[in-house]
């Protein structure tokens, strides 16, 4: 006879990093590669239908932008260059990154990679990560 | 003589001014972390200030000169939609922000262009005809 039981998270300290949602999947030994940065800087929050990612990515074209999902991690990459006509002034503030940027997050179970959406808009890299219809609440109504 | 002796005690750069503007995000600043982070680069006919200032409108954006001190404020909100949104990572700037620098005196505070592309804001701040460099041509008879 199969019963309903409560459910435990695995604790086991690998799985911690693999079951903290969207957690940066530094855990798989990415951090050492070349090219892993701390920005862009992200927002990543969750509302019953999906996760929202959000990057600032200011003075970043949209086709120097790679979004790549690969065993279940979204990695974006790509790179800011320094404008040409820029190249020959004289600098007296330079505050701002540039050169390659990388950054990886484990996404959680349940979540519909097909049909994730990006776009850019003011500088700011938008993306929408639908849940599995499975993954969503489902509310179910106390009839009388 | 006295011209001479004014080039060579004012910086010619623009140097950033320590506001106490108790407005704007003050943990930020403590934490000694500026924001919006600014490129000034200078060539021969002006100074660009390009400021990173992503999804921001530019309606947000205020920009002042006033007694030959440039001022960048604004505001960006937080744009989370519905109370039961649940945060995971908050990594992006919110709230006000303000940076002001002193303008070298020789530039044309009346003709800075300012235009929004991007996320980046940047401003053109032209120098005086005086300020630009002129190469005179020698003549041979």
């Amino acid at each position: 006879m199969s019963t309903i039981i409560r459910y435990a998270f695995p604790q086991s300290p690998i799985h911690d990093c693999i079951h903290d949602f969207l957690h940066e999947s530094n855990c798989n030994g990415n951090s050492d590669e070349p090219g892993f940065t701390s920005w862009p800087q992200v927002d990543i929050t969750e509302n019953e239908n999906s996760y929202m990612l959000k990057a600032d990515l200011p003075g970043v074209d949209k086709n120097e932008i790679s979004i790549k999902i690969e065993k279940g991690v979204l990695s974006i990459d790509g790179e800011k260059k320094v404008e040409k006509k820029q190249q020959n002034n004289k600098y007296y503030y330079y505050e701002r990154d540039y050169g390659k940027f990388k950054r990886s997050f484990l996404l959680p179970e349940g979540t519909d990679t097909e049909k994730i959406e990006a776009n850019m808009s003011n500088g700011v890299l938008n993306m929408t990560i639908p849940k599995a219809q499975k993954a969503r609440p489902i509310m179910i109504e106390v009839k009388e | 003589m006295n011209a001479i002796l004014k080039n060579v005690m004012l910086p010619q750069m623009l140097n950033e001014i320590m506001t106490s503007d108790v407005n704007c995000n003050v943990e930020r600043q403590f934490a000694g972390e500026k924001w919006p982070r600014v490129d000034i680069l200078e060539n021969e006919n002006s100074y660009t200030l390009k400021a990173e200032l992503p999804g921001i409108d530019k309606s947000g954006i205020n920009i002042v000169v006033e007694q030959g001190i440039l001022r960048i404020e604004g505001e960006r909100k937080s744009d989370s939609k519905s109370e039961n949104e649940k945060f995971h990572h908050i990594e992006r700037n919110s709230g006000k922000f303000s940076r002001s620098f002193s303008l070298p005196e020789e530039t044309d505070s009346e003709h800075i262009e300012a235009k929004m592309e991007n996320g980046v804001l940047e401003l053109t701040i032209p120098k005086t005809e005086r300020a630009k460099p002129k190469s005179i041509e020698v003549k041979v008879n």
